[in-house]
């Protein structure tokens, strides 16, 4: 399903990305880049939680 | 004034505050374990995120995870925010279907979920067999941490350890009692506003005494290059990054006092508020404490704050915390010793709380000796936090392990699918079996957590053989 398939995707960034292009990255830049997957994370589960509780 | 004496002075007032909040809740209190264990369905949204939020954060994160980002690097963040994004997935794709689902069967506790679920009282009890073995330990670290923090606060000494270990329980079983799952989530939303305001007040004071010594945010992080922190090598190899975050990416569907927190929004919409409040929560949260670690870590490599922690030192890192509130003033370090406190209690009675409802309904034993079951539960987390025993701190942390086999048999579950329920419990079995040939074999605890069979982290072992006898049992019950 699709949410499952989006989460699945974001959290292969959390891990592949940091250990292969970023592997030498700054600090602060790795703590910008786990936080912007972060928000990402809560902003669609923000998303697609919408429509809970107006349909009945 | 002395340190000691405001300390007290807070400590005080968050326990007569929490008290009077548990007391006023009681108005809310119905009859019947449904009541009492899971308001009958009828918390609202504030008190759904806020409980959801204080119970899975414990004080591991401004104590254990301040002292991770301080001796690791910002590995710590990814570790932490991988937990957060699997648990906002989690709960996106089913917490809505288990909502719905548990008020049309009527679940209180979660090993009734699965016995419901699978057509058998024998995996309840498995269920629950599993919660106590895995749980106990792990609560008892926490009432552990709470006696430390009082004897750290009082300047040392068995007796208060002793008093801070028997003052959790009380506090604990008192705001447990008083109004079953009522009071314990109106004084988690204290304890985690608590949290969160204490936990900001360190960081900006950290910030400002940063800036006044010279150094801001952006030179800090510079500074933390500079000392070999780039990039998330070092301790968070990949092997060590996996063997962290798998068990916790399922800590959602594995720990009853969460998976629980499901069956307790009034209707969709707290549930909604509950899942996106969480996350902005544990969002902000994870974030601040990250912070507040690599900046602590960052005055330590510049020379300023006096800081001494050794980060090579892994004996060291729950010091971190400490010792930055020897350095604030006695107001901020009270109200932060108090946030520590706080995390520990609002763990550990929800927990208390759901192995209760677990005694009572999963074992069968009845709604008196469930609460009995809860008197007698947390005289066990007493006794073993005041026996001082090292070893229980290493069994809490394979708490996460020995749960994870019950992932595959309740997402599936979860998803509709059914099977042979002998089979099912076998599943669920296999954590704490793996858990325990891994102990025997690598002679370590420990070693044991990051252990490799075969190459593969134990962790993945679990889930395959796990995931494994739940399809098996799938098709089983399915010819």
């Amino acid at each position: 399903m699709r949410q499952a398939m989006v989460y699945a995707i974001l959290l292969l960034l959390m891990y592949i990305p940091p250990y292969t292009i970023l592997k030498e990255s700054s600090p602060l830049a790795l703590l910008l880049y786990w936080t912007t997957l972060g928000i990402s994370g809560l902003a669609y589960a923000w998303a697609e939680t919408r429509g809970w509780g107006k349909s009945g | 004034m002395d340190r000691l004496l405001v300390g007290l002075i807070v400590l005080a007032a968050y326990i007569i505050l929490g008290t009077a909040v548990a007391i006023a809740s009681r108005k809310r209190l119905e009859a019947g374990e449904e009541g009492f264990y899971i308001a009958k369905g009828r918390l609202g949204s504030f008190l759904s995120a806020m409980t959801y939020a204080a119970t899975t954060y414990s004080s591991f994160m401004i104590v254990g995870l301040v002292g991770f980002a301080y001796s690791t690097g910002v590995g710590a963040l990814g570790f932490e925010l991988i937990y957060l994004i699997s648990t906002l997935g989690l709960l996106t794709v089913f917490s809505r279907r288990v909502w719905r689902r548990a008020r049309e069967r009527g679940w209180v506790s979660p090993g009734e979920m699965l016995a419901d679920i699978y057509g058998s009282r024998m995996v309840a009890v498995v269920a629950s067999i599993i919660f106590l073995v895995s749980l106990v330990p792990y609560a008892s670290a926490q009432l552990k941490g709470i006696g430390e923090a009082v004897a750290g606060l009082a300047g040392g000494g068995d007796q208060y350890y002793t008093i801070g270990v028997l003052l959790g329980v009380a506090v604990m079983l008192v705001w447990s009692l008083v109004a079953g799952i009522w009071s314990v989530a109106a004084t988690d939303a204290l304890q985690g506003l608590w949290m969160l305001i204490a936990g900001t007040m360190l960081l900006l004071w950290l910030v400002a005494e940063l800036r006044s010594s010279g150094l801001g945010v952006v030179e800090a992080f510079r500074v933390l290059e500079e000392a070999g922190l780039a990039g998330p090598g070092g301790f968070w190899s990949i092997h060590i990054f996996l063997a962290f975050t798998i068990p916790w990416m399922f800590f959602a569907v594995t720990n009853p006092q969460v998976v629980q927190r499901l069956f307790m929004p009034r209707d969709e919409g707290s549930l909604r508020n509950m899942v996106r409040w969480f996350g902005v929560f544990g969002l902000y949260y994870t974030v601040l404490v990250v912070l507040v670690g690599l900046l602590a870590r960052a005055a330590y490599e510049a020379g300023v704050l006096g800081i001494s922690v050794d980060p090579a030192d892994p004996a060291q890192r729950d010091r971190v915390t400490p010792s930055l509130l020897y350095i604030a003033s006695p107001l901020l370090a009270s109200i932060v010793f108090t946030s520590i406190v706080a995390a520990s209690i609002s763990t550990v009675d929800s927990i208390l709380l759901t192995l209760s409802s677990s005694i009572s309904r999963d074992l069968g034993a009845g709604r008196r000796a469930g609460l009995a079951g809860l008197i007698v539960v947390a005289g066990v987390l007493a006794g073993v936090a005041l026996a001082r025993l090292q070893y229980i701190v290493l069994l809490s942390v394979l708490s996460s392990l020995m749960l994870l086999s019950l992932a595959p048999a309740t997402i599936s579950g979860w998803l509709g699918r059914r099977g042979d329920p002998r089979l099912v419990a076998a599943s669920m079995l296999a954590g704490p079996v793996i858990v325990a040939i891994a102990a025997v074999t690598t002679g370590s605890v420990k070693a044991a957590f990051v252990s490799r069979p075969m190459g593969v982290p134990i962790s993945i072992w679990i889930l395959a053989v796990s995931t494994l006898l739940v399809l098996v049992a799938g098709r089983i019950r399915g010819s």
